[in-house]
């Protein structure tokens, strides 16, 4: 059965939010990206000339990008890995599973980040049973750094990976995965030669979308981060709060926006299949 | 398998699982804490804090802002995002997923990005406080609407509105009695998505409250850099009690439908 | 004999009448009554794909009319255009004398039934039966009344409040009968309504159907590529091919009168022998001795086609005047109790599948075997008209 004929309802369905969109998300990104031209008056590129020769925006730029693909691969890793163990799980383990997921959605992430913080500082729960079990004398310093802002930043974009790679998961067919292994194969090779190649699309789904959601945290590399790990959403929030620079702030929204658009296009084909073949199960 | 492989084969899935909740978990203690600042394990059992919180005009004030923008931004995030989910996961058309694609840009757009730009484009329009963030937090909450809708409306078998409208149904009509009912799971599921993402943000309502109009995370966000006490445990707990029940609730009523079909 | 081989046919006369007639004197309570359907040249082409070439064809008012063919024939193509969901290219539909070409589905007042029932699963048996009542503004004492009526039509009036899917797929599809019947259409479309359906099941509803149509002032048109269902079912069948109609029949006259290879082909067993027309007369290829006297047949390459009823491992005594013998090659055979299939190949190397009487001892493959055809009853179609 063909899908049936539209005309030009559909028009009218999403018209609204067109409307919304045009209005109150494209109109301010147009002006925040002007002002990177206009601010001060007749700036043209010097912007973006002040931005790429500033060392520090550089480093911040660096900062960003290297959280966010340390960030892509851990959860990557282990979300795949979740996602295959509640594929395999009994019902009510996968009940549990599942709800496991969920529950970071429903605590506030400034909470999240700040429990983190409590419990990986000098005099926290991990450095003092370390300390208590005579393994460590000096604590470890967990906090204010690289590894705490991966570890926050995992905790929160974890489920992006789960998600779509569960929903590949639960859309392979599985006897083709028991025909490979009458086929001979071994377990491992039949999970690396046909049930990973199949569900590759969920995974790539979630990965570039935890890159990209990646690139623009603020909050946790601030709570969590020591000075190596600010991110450009800083340098932006100090240009426009400390400096009044609203340029350099435009000038760097606009690369920001522009890093995102292209990693978004990267995405794109994978983003979309995973998305729109969503629930096409039947 | 050897029992050493026995007890080691469920361990990572079992860190993942620590990774996940633990954060979430951590707050509960600590915000019985009898002690000045916030720590865990917190030292001694009280509830002076809970106490603290109800006595503290500042916070449920932040909290009655918090609900009002968030129910606000369900309502305008559903009016506005379920026609396009339906007409995303309805029919092929002409352009339909680069429409998609630009319905999930603000999701992914960087915070601070927009919370710059929605600055200084709504303050033009006076649109700063209440208003100025509902507009904003619907903006970011339209793609989870949009999704969730779609992903329920691409399940929606295509001959049953064949059907309807050989039985006499005009197109609206069909959108109405057969549409609507069927993707209300979609619709119900992006509501709660909207409330969260609304009910959570901080980075864009830094930027569009002011000192006579703040929304909880604002408030927090604020605690949280100046003066660490326990109050922010116990708002946290709270909340999280809160939302625990409802989608427990939700959850198990999904169970028990299941299992009767 | 009429061995021509046309395309884009006309319904010939129907030779028992359309029997909805006999059920409107007798029944007497709709004001509307079945309408005819014409098709005048409509054509549907998707892109350089061509569904359904310039067609014409007309079901006479309460009518049983099958569309038989393969998937891609374009007799779906078809009832989409007389249902109103693709609009023909070029050409008109009418009901009766109205021009319904550009109304839309709803308006067309044609109850539809599909192959997967397509109930709504929101609504419980009753609300789907009332909802095409609900949508032509029919108050509401009357719907229930209707809705009853209709329930009772197909011996389902005790599920009414139940939920689509705790029906079985044969109550599920009773129920998208009634469904389709409750706002007493003119004109009913069934699109392989059967088809999700278990074989004995299907026998069952087969009978149902057809029964219902005998009770009911109500045109079908029935969509199936099962010949058997077609054959069992149909006043007239309309065989479809390639998106063009190859030809049009009472049931016996497409079985035993096939006007081209296509059409033997897809309605059951046949067994043919190519060979030439010339002079009035078929000539077989090759060292087969056959010869058949034939009227209306272009002259050059042809075929000559018997059905299993007149093909026979032995000759049948008394009969040997009317029955031509063939030296043939078994190529395979199966037993298969009330008969013997086999897999033939004649000395011009055509080959075919026959069921014969059973014989008292089964020929095995690589066996000489003559096969006894009724020259009576042979079918000889152009070869170059046909399309198989």
């Amino acid at each position: 059965m063909s899908q049936p004929r539209t005309g030009s309802l559909h028009w009218l369905l999403i018209m609204p939010l067109l409307c919304l969109l045009a209005l109150f998300f494209v109109a301010p990104l147009y002006f925040v990206i002007e002002r990177g031209f206009t601010d001060p008056a007749g700036a043209g590129l010097d912007n973006y000339r002040r931005v790429l020769d500033d060392p520090a925006a550089r480093r911040f730029a660096w900062n960003t990008v290297r959280t966010a693909v340390t960030v892509t691969v851990c959860a990557s890793l282990l979300g795949y890995t979740y996602a295959y163990a509640t594929f395999k799980a009994s019902r009510r383990m996968r009940v549990f599973l599942l709800y496991c997921v969920l529950v970071p959605f429903w605590t506030s992430l400034l909470v999240r980040t700040y429990a983190w913080a409590v419990m990986l500082r000098d005099e926290g729960v991990i450095n003092k049973t370390l300390a208590s079990l005579g393994m460590i004398d000096a604590p470890l310093p967990l906090l204010r750094n690289s590894f705490a802002v991966t570890l926050g930043m995992t905790q929160i974009l974890l489920p992006f990976v789960i998600l779509p790679c569960y929903s590949a998961m639960t859309r392979v067919d599985v006897s083709l995965v028991q025909a490979a292994r009458s086929l001979g194969a071994s377990p491992t090779k039949a999970f690396f030669r046909v049930f990973l190649p199949l569900t590759r699309p969920g995974l790539a789904a979630g990965a570039f979308l935890t890159f990209i959601l990646a690139t623009g945290y603020y909050i946790t590399p601030v709570l969590l981060g020591g000075p190596g790990d600010q991110p450009i959403a800083v340098l932006i929030e100090n240009a426009v709060q400390q400096q009044g620079d609203w340029g350099l702030a435009g000038a760097l929204a606009a690369l920001t926006t522009v890093m995102v658009l292209v990693a978004l296009m990267a995405g794109w084909r994978s983003l979309t299949r995973s998305v729109l073949e969503t629930g096409r199960k039947s | 398998m050897s029992l050493v492989a026995r007890v080691l084969r469920p361990l990572p899935v079992l860190l993942i699982v620590l990774l996940l909740v633990l954060p979430s978990l951590v707050v509960v203690p600590m915000s019985f804490s009898s002690s000045q600042i916030l720590e865990f394990p917190p030292q001694g059992f009280s509830l002076r804090w809970y106490e603290a919180i109800a006595g503290n005009a500042v916070w449920l004030e932040a909290a009655r802002n918090s609900l009002a923008v968030a129910l606000a931004v369900v309502v305008l995030s559903t009016l506005i995002g379920a026609p396009a989910g339906i007409a995303i996961g309805l029919w092929r058309w002409r352009g339909r997923s680069l429409f998609l694609g630009f319905a999930l840009v603000p999701a992914v757009m960087p915070p601070m990005v927009l919370a710059i730009g929605m600055y200084i484009t709504y303050a033009r329009f006076d649109l700063v406080g209440y208003w100025g963030l509902v507009a904003a937090h619907t903006v970011m909450a339209l793609p989870f609407v949009v999704l969730t809708v779609m992903s329920s409306a691409q399940l929606v078998d295509p001959t049953l509105l064949t059907a309807a409208q050989s039985l006499g149904a005009k197109r609206w009509r069909v959108l109405v009695e057969i549409v609507l009912p069927l993707v209300k799971g979609g619709m119900a599921a992006g509501a709660i998505f909207a409330f969260i993402t609304s009910w959570d943000e901080v980075v864009v309502a830094i930027y569009l409250t002011d000192p006579t109009f703040k929304t909880l995370p604002v408030v927090m966000w604020n605690q949280l850099r100046e003066r660490v006490d326990p109050n922010v445990a116990v708002v946290a707990t709270l909340l999280f009690a809160v939302t625990s029940l409802v989608m427990a609730y939700v959850v198990l009523k999904g169970e028990r439908k299941k299992r009767v079909q | 004999m009429s061995s021509e081989t046309r395309t884009g046919s006309e319904a010939g006369p129907s030779p028992s009448g359309p029997p909805g007639a006999a059920a409107r004197a007798r029944a007497g309570t709709t004001p509307t009554g079945a309408v005819p359907v014409e098709l005048r040249g409509v054509s549907k082409s998707y892109g350089t794909e061509v569904a359904v070439a310039p067609l014409d064809l007309t079901v006479e008012a309460g009518s049983f009319v099958s569309f038989l063919g393969p998937s891609g024939s374009g007799k779906t193509t078809t009832l989409k255009m007389i249902s109103g969901f693709e609009r023909p290219d070029e050409g008109a539909v009418l009901f009766g004398d109205r021009d319904i070409t550009s109304q839309p589905p709803e308006q067309r007042g044609v109850g539809v039934v599909f192959q997967n029932y397509s109930l709504f699963p929101h609504m419980s048996v009753a609300k789907n039966v009332e909802f095409p009542l609900r949508m032509r503004g029919v108050d509401r004492s009357d719907r229930s009344r209707r809705v009853r009526a209709a329930l009772e039509l197909v011996e389902l009036p005790h599920v009414a409040s139940r939920s689509p899917h705790e029906l079985s797929g044969g109550q599920q599809q009773r129920v998208a009968i009634a469904r389709a019947l409750v706002f007493d259409p003119a004109l009913l479309l069934m699109d392989e309504p059967l088809g999700a359906l278990d074989r004995r099941l299907r026998e069952t509803m087969q009978l149902e159907i057809k029964a219902l149509h005998e009770r009911l002032d109500v045109t079908i048109i029935y969509v199936t590529h099962d010949q058997e269902e077609a054959l069992a079912m149909s006043d007239q069948i309309v065989v479809f091919n390639q998106g063009r109609v190859e030809q049009v029949g009472t049931p016996q006259d497409v079985y035993d009168r096939p006007r081209s290879l296509f059409v033997a082909d897809f309605l059951g067993e046949s067994f043919s022998i190519s060979g030439q027309v010339t002079g009035g007369a078929f000539t077989a290829d090759g060292d087969v001795p056959l010869r058949l006297d034939v009227a209306d047949v272009e002259e050059g390459p042809a075929r000559s086609i018997w059905r299993s009823g007149s093909v026979s491992a032995a000759p049948r005594p008394g009969e040997r005047d009317s029955w031509a013998c063939v030296p043939t090659t078994v190529v395979a055979s199966a037993f298969a109790g009330d008969h013997l299939k086999l897999k033939l190949r004649v000395a011009s190397g055509d080959e075919g599948i026959v069921s014969v009487p059973p014989t008292s001892s089964v020929p095995i493959a690589g066996d000489a075997l003559d096969i006894y055809v009724d020259h009576a009853r042979a079918v000889v179609v152009s070869a170059s008209g046909g399309t198989a």
